[in-house]
């Protein structure tokens, strides 16, 4: 029989106005397994903690309810007295008599009724309550960042500034991301690089970070707090240990005309080349598509020019390891592809926009690199046709956005700005050139967001149109836009030396497959799932792995950082010791009697529970078994309703408790 | 001379015991192809002809499924005990078949050997056995080959014969059996035979002989291969008598309850360790066919099985003690 | 009738941690009054509810239960109450087919937020609880219609013309090695071959009922090595389940699939499974009775005419004599668990007795824990010593899951279970 002690608050008036808290401490002493009862004015008050302290060890109690206010609001409270005691903390239960019953009941007697009954639900559960111990696992204290953009680099900062090692992996053979490529930012017009390359170097140079570039996540393994990562260093043919960056060899090598990823084909490249002057690690790789040495054996200039014997047409690609405990995934965007031929057979494009037909129709990021003073025309605004300043350019927004036809539903939420800013460098660089803007809504919340749109409207001029534009057309090396203007209520000609398309926002190719490895889920259109949209908001519902930037959703440049600093604190707690502690209300699974059906694991919203192998001490094999993984499992329980042998039980809410419980109202 | 009774008037008495405040029990259609002995509510729920023999046994109204040992109250750290000492109602079961009247010794000595099981007895003492010889048999049947016949009188108080158009000749047996039949029967000349028995399938004996020395036989892991362990020969089964003991908690009433269990359920042995001696079924059904032959017989010198072919009849694979004795028989 | 005897009912309720029970939380704070009838019992997520404890609730003597959790997209698990909601989409099905009445069981969304709706909830459920009066019918018998009872009439053994075919295919199967066991039908019932001699003794006919898949689950029968089962296409479609359920590898067994003409089982009058699908050789041509579409009588659909107090009172007859003996367990492909959930005792979640309260417990539970994955092979009806059509619950449930999510156990490979897995859209027009 158990020794529980049953403690009754007043809550000054508030318990005791509506409840007869004498008549139910009486009552409650009666009660199987009670061995003491008492009530007191404020049971929360340090002299009503005394008393429960005291009981717990003069009575030597094994279980303690205190009825009082809701667990929400005590619960913590008691189970820290409990333990001050000497008592584990969770054998302290609450019964809620304030929220739940006499601030809800005005009758004496029903409410004393009640009360007497919700003190019974909890002196059941206590009796059934098992003294658990937190749950400790141990950490590796480093992190992995995937994806060397803006967020990821300020991600690694971050959490390499507060002391943990980083390992960064990016596909690309630079870090920078998109941010790199482009010419200012709004709503301030500073340069993009200007403010992006130094924190580039940073991580370059940083004692505590180790970057893969030109690598990708093959693999993942483990979990929270102890995740193993294999990455794939795809083979560059350069020995980056070798390699000085000198420049050599993408000036001697002589197949120049590819085009540029980084310009997104505005400029052209060599076959050995780095993607962009100030590219960290500034050491280029080669096009194995390209390179006459790789294709057919011809060539090798490079081979013969690089003095440090960096060049190594042998390289393959190879695959290292590196052990993490926690990981930021910070994969970014791509733009929508505007063409008629979509990979995915929902989105329709855009093929009377003529992108992909006429060389003068472009999308905003291959604007923002024919406007970059570090760009391919070396900042002169020339049209990719013919090299002419365009005298008057068409800006389209909400291209593939908010479209439930062609499109995604979606708002991609910079493109306003980006718009507006576009319109203001075009006008800063032709002075006499007219920008003209199809918008369905101006979208500028943000600070000094609406003002910039503004100044673009009114101090440099740019014409807007509500309204979409229907067909593009070339006549006589003019592009002809019609399109209509909804608010004047007519349709609209103009007659463009160039048209910029602004693109809706999509998640980085590969994206689903990633979230696969590292099991942590995509919306509909693949951008990553957040644990709470409110609450948990870089959390995934994979414990250990969070999310910043682009790939979660639209993002603007100040949003990714600061999302990316938010994950990274919640890395730099997770690593700030060597083990994490977790509640102990988890999942257990008897793996005597499971059944294997692993109809839990289907279930778990954390992949908390795996498949294992019940083996002898002698490691013979006797049974295949689920089992939970205490780093992972939240302890919702939806586990254990669908065990069909109820194998699995939820330590804290048992079975055992919960059928205790019900019992007791017979 | 001998006592003869129709269908009607006994239709008649079987409505006067009810109206008269007893409890009675026999066959009844409960489905197109389903009879079973159960507690009539009027006379003409009582089925005499028609079928081979219902599917469960009369153990039911003796040795019920469940029955109610004591209920519990707690009180604060205490509990008190409430026994379960109501008296039984004076039941009469009719139209027993003679295997499952034959059983009622068998579970006699077992409820009264080393522990006298007074729910058992109590219900025992209550009961009036009225037998109704049988008119036929089917390839289940085997009576004879564990010392019984169609017309044994073991176990009954009363027993009929028919004698063809609804008439039965009463043979009282006992005490009891006279005091329902005496007055409420005609003399006449004519007698009633039960049918010949059915052919002697196998010779109990030599199972005996060779459960008690093949132990260790493959004999049995390939015959219990298609056991599924259900429970289902043990409960239809008029001789079987195992049971458990189980907490029924606040939702059940709070009480102890003795329930039926079976030697074929892989938790029957099961210790609370989680070894079980018996881990396979072939041990089990070789537990059921040991007891029945030899471990019984050596306590109480019969055997634990009447033929009725109950476990044959019910088996959802078709398993049953007749197959297995014949098996062992016949090699 | 004075105030103090007006009937009181007793209701309990199984609240989420974080939306519901924060709700109650709120009421309470802005003092919000309501019946002092309800006893809440908190659970971290509707996730945890199980079915069992609905029951559990009844037992106990509540006139009504109220399941309360976080609104869809709100679930602070963020999918617990998607998988509840699949759950009591499929559970109340079950439940009306046992003819409990549903307006005893409310379900409702509650956020921390909504104190005011808690406040709603109580009040209007007690109130209409109240008005239903206590629970008496739940467990009672009465009079009801007659069911019409499964036709299972069988004309004596009819072979059919691939026995001979099967015998010398399992023969050679086991004289070549290629399997060492065949699990096949035999004159009594299933037979267990090892020696190709011992072929001779398989049969093929009207009365190979058994769903042989049942045994591939038996350690003693895999401990003999690798298996050829026998499957007619109806019995195929565990296979496909149990693979789903990680009990079956294909590898693992030698599946003969036999072209089936009918064993003359209830299922047989509306099969349209004639030929096997999946099997490694398919013996025989897919010949007998056409299938019916609208089977005659259908047993199901009578039982669902009747009103819900008459079901109740149907299966109360019914149950009263479930001796327990778990034959529709043992023989079901389907229950491979190592222990049941009635064979645990602690705690007890169904009363072991054969009660009446216990046989429901049961006869729920084994009939929901094969939600969206019973096969309809009909065993356990056949099985039942006491002639319960239990398969009527399964047909329950097997509707329920084909209406709703449109799935049907055995059929596709692919498809995702129903229990275990959710979809943002399904219903939810009985959630308040």
């Amino acid at each position: 029989m158990s020794r529980i002690g049953v403690f009754t608050c007043w809550c000054g008036e508030n318990i005791a106005r509506t409840v007869d808290v004498d008549e139910v401490a009486k009552r409650v002493a009666e009660l199987p397994g009670v061995r003491c009862s008492l009530n007191y004015k404020y049971m929360c008050s340090d002299p009503g903690q005394a008393i429960v302290r005291e009981k717990i060890a003069t009575e030597k109690l094994d279980g303690v309810v205190v009825a009082s206010c809701s667990p929400h609001m005590h619960l913590k409270t008691f189970r820290k007295a409990a333990q001050a005691a000497g008592l584990n903390p969770y054998l302290v239960e609450m019964a809620n008599i304030r929220e739940q019953c006499s601030w809800v009941h005005h009758d004496r007697v029903q409410a004393t009724a009640k009360a007497f009954e919700i003190i019974r639900l909890s002196v059941e559960k206590a009796r059934n309550d098992a003294a658990l111990q937190p749950i400790r696992v141990p950490v590796t204290r480093r992190a992995l960042v995937i994806g060397g953009g803006v967020a990821g680099i300020q991600a690694a900062l971050d959490i390499a500034d507060a002391g943990h090692e980083v390992v960064m992996v990016e596909r690309e053979p630079s870090i920078g991301g998109k941010m790199a490529g482009l010419s200012e930012t709004f709503p301030t017009l500073d340069c993009s690089q200007c403010i992006l390359t130094p924190r580039m170097v940073e991580v370059g140079q940083h004692p505590r970070i180790k970057l893969y570039s030109y690598s990708e996540v093959e693999k993942v393994e483990g979990f929270v707090g102890n995740f193993r990562i294999t990455i794939r260093q795809k083979a560059r043919y350069v020995d980056v240990s070798k390699c000085t960056g000198c420049g050599e060899c993408w000036i001697i090598c002589p197949l120049k005309r590819n085009p540029s990823e980084f310009d997104y084909g505005m400029g052209m490249r060599p076959a050995i080349y780095i993607p962009f002057p100030q590219a960290v690690p500034a050491r280029p790789v080669i096009d194995k598509s390209q390179c006459a040495k790789l294709i057919r054996n011809g060539c090798g200039l490079c081979e013969k020019k690089c003095k440090a014997e960096a060049i190594n047409f042998k390289d393959e690609d190879r695959l290292v390891e590196e052990a993490v405990g926690a990981v930021v995934v910070a994969t970014g965007y791509k733009l929508y592809s505007i063409a008629k031929s979509q990979p995915k057979a929902t989105l329709a494009g855009y093929g009377e926009y003529g992108y992909g037909k006429y060389k003068d129709v472009i999308d905003s990021l291959q604007f923002e690199r024919l406007v970059s003073a570090s760009g391919p025309t070396g900042g002169v605004l020339k049209r990719p046709s013919d090299g002419a300043i365009p005298k008057s350019v068409v800006f389209i927004s909400c291209v593939g956005s908010r479209d439930n036809a062609k499109g995604l539903p979606y708002c991609s939420k910079i493109c306003c700005m980006y718009t507006a800013k576009h319109t203001m460098l075009y006008k800063h660089k032709v002075h006499d050139g007219q920008a003209h803007v199809f918008y369905m809504d101006i979208r500028a919340g943000g600070k000094g967001y609406d003002e910039f749109v503004r100044r673009a409207i009114e101090q440099d001029g740019a014409q807007y149109y509500r309204g979409r534009v229907s067909k593009i057309t070339q006549e006589g090396g003019k592009l002809v836009v019609r399109g209509a203007d909804t608010l004047a209520g007519m349709p609209v000609t103009i007659e463009a030396d160039l048209v910029v398309l602004a693109a809706a926002m999509r998640p980085a190719d590969g994206i689903e497959e990633l979230a696969q490895k590292l099991n942590i889920g995509c919306d509909e259109f693949g951008f990553l799932l957040e644990s709470h949209p409110k609450l948990r908001p870089v959390e995934t519902n994979t414990a250990g792995i969070f999310i910043a930037g682009a790939c979660h959703s639209p993002k603007d440049i100040p949003e990714a950082v600061a999302q990316a600093s938010a994950a990274a604190s919640k890395v730099q707690v997770m690593l700030a010791a060597d083990e994490l502690t977790r509640e102990p209300e988890i999942a257990a699974i008897n793996e005597q009697t499971c059944a294997a059906c692993f109809t839990c694991i289907r279930t778990c919203p954390y992949h908390a529970i795996d498949r294992a192998e019940l083996r002898t001490p002698r490691g013979a094999f006797i049974k295949n078994t689920a089992r939970v993984n205490p780093g992972l499992c939240m302890g919702c329980g939806t586990c254990v309703s669908v065990c069909p042998s109820k194998s699995a039980d939820l330590q804290g809410f048992t079975d055992q408790q919960v059928y205790a419980m019900v019992e007791s109202l017979a | 001379m001998s006592e003869i009774i129709s269908q009607s008037v006994l239709r008649g008495l079987a409505a006067e015991w009810i109206a008269g405040g007893k409890s009675v029990a026999g066959p009844a259609r409960v489905k197109p192809d389903l009879v079973l002995y159960r507690t009539l509510r009027s006379g003409d729920d009582l089925l005499l002809e028609g079928f081979q023999r219902p599917s469960n046994s009369i153990k039911d109204f003796l040795f019920p499924k469940a029955e109610k040992l004591y209920g519990y109250k707690i009180h604060g750290n205490s509990i008190e005990l409430i026994e379960n000492d109501s008296p039984e109602p004076a039941q009469v079961i009719i139209a027993a078949r003679p295997c499952d009247a034959a059983a009622l010794p068998i579970l006699d000595h077992v409820f009264n050997w080393d522990f006298h099981d007074e729910f058992y007895n109590r219900r025992r003492a209550a009961t009036t056995v009225v037998t109704l010889a049988c008119s036929a048999h089917d390839e289940n049947c085997f009576c004879t080959s564990v010392g019984l016949d169609p017309g044994s009188e073991r176990g009954s108080d009363a027993i009929l014969f028919a004698l063809g158009s609804g008439q039965y000749e009463v043979r009282c047996a006992t005490e009891k059996g006279h005091a329902l039949f005496d007055g409420k029967t005609e003399k006449s000349e004519r007698t009633g035979k039960a049918i010949a028995g059915p052919e002697k399938r196998f010779d109990a004996k030599a199972v005996r002989a060779f459960v008690t020395t093949h132990f260790e036989d493959p004999f049995w892991n390939e015959h219990a291969l298609t056991c599924i362990g259900c429970g289902t020969c043990a409960f239809s089964c008029p001789a079987c008598h195992c049971f458990d003991i189980v907490d029924a908690g606040p939702a059940a009433g709070n009480a102890r309850v003795k329930t039926w269990d079976s030697c074929q359920f892989s938790t029957f042995t099961a210790h609370a360790s989680g070894h079980n001696p018996r881990p396979v079924q072939a041990t089990r059904q070789r537990q059921r066919i040991l007891h029945k032959f030899a471990i019984y017989p050596e306590k109480f010198g019969e055997i634990l099985c009447t033929g009725c072919g109950n476990c044959a009849r019910n088996c959802p694979v078709g398993l049953g003690v007749l197959s297995v004795a014949t098996e062992i028989n016949h090699g | 009738m004075s105030k103090a005897q007006e009937f009181e009912p007793k209701i309990v309720a199984y609240v989420c941690n974080w939306c519901t029970y924060l709700g109650a939380d709120l009421a309470g704070t802005a003092r919000l009054e309501y019946p002092p009838n309800v006893r809440i019992i908190r659970l971290p997520c509707t996730g945890r509810i199980d079915f069992n404890l609905i029951i559990k609730a009844l037992e106990v003597g509540a006139d009504g239960v109220l399941v309360s959790g976080c609104h869809p997209g709100d679930c602070h698990y963020t999918a617990g109450n998607y998988h509840a909601r699949r759950r009591w989409i499929l559970f109340r099905e079950l439940l009306d087919t046992l003819g409990i009445d549903l307006r005893r069981i409310q379900f409702t969304w509650i956020s921390a937020a909504e104190g005011r709706k808690w406040q709603q909830v109580v009040t209007e459920f007690t109130d209409q609880t109240r008005k239903l009066g206590p629970y008496k019918e739940l467990y009672a018998t009465g009079p009801f219609p007659d069911v019409p009872a499964p036709e299972t009439a069988s004309p004596g053994v009819k072979s059919f013309a691939a026995e001979s075919e099967l015998r010398e295919v399992c023969g050679k199967l086991l004289a070549e090695g290629t399997v060492k066991v065949v699990i096949g039908y035999g004159a009594r019932g299933p037979v267990v071959v090892t020696r190709a001699e011992d072929a001779e003794r398989l049969v093929w006919n009207n009365r190979c009922f058994s769903n042989l898949t049942a045994y591939l689950k038996r350690k003693e029968i895999k401990s003999l090595g690798k298996a050829a089962v026998i499957v007619k296409p109806c019995d195929e479609k565990s296979l496909v389940e149990l693979e789903k359920e990680a009990q079956f590898e294909r590898k693992d067994a030698h599946v003969i699939g036999m072209a089936c003409e009918g064993v003359d089982q209830p299922k047989c009058a509306h099969c349209t499974a004639r030929t096997p699908r999946f099997a490694d050789v398919t013996l025989g041509v897919e010949a007998g009775p056409e299938p019916q579409t609208s089977p005659s009588p259908n047993r199901f659909a009578a039982l669902m005419a009747m009103p819900p107090a008459e079901r109740m009172a149907f299966w109360t007859e019914e149950f009263n004599r479930c001796v327990k003996c778990y034959a529709c367990r043992q023989v079901c492909p389907m229950c491979y668990c190592e222990r049941c959930i009635v064979d645990k005792n602690r705690p007890i979640a169904i009363d072991p007795a054969p009660s009446t309260k216990g046989n429901f417990a049961w006869h729920i539970a084994r009939a929901f824990h094969l939600a969206g994955r019973c096969v309809g092979c009909g065993e356990c009806s056949r099985a039942c010593p006491a002639g319960i059509d239990l398969a009527l619950l399964n047909i329950s449930l097997h509707i329920a899951a084909q209406k709703n999510f449109g799935y049907e156990a055995g059929i596709d490979p692919k498809a995702e279970p129903v229990i275990g897995s959710y979809t943002l859209h399904d219903t939810e027009a009985f959630i308040r």
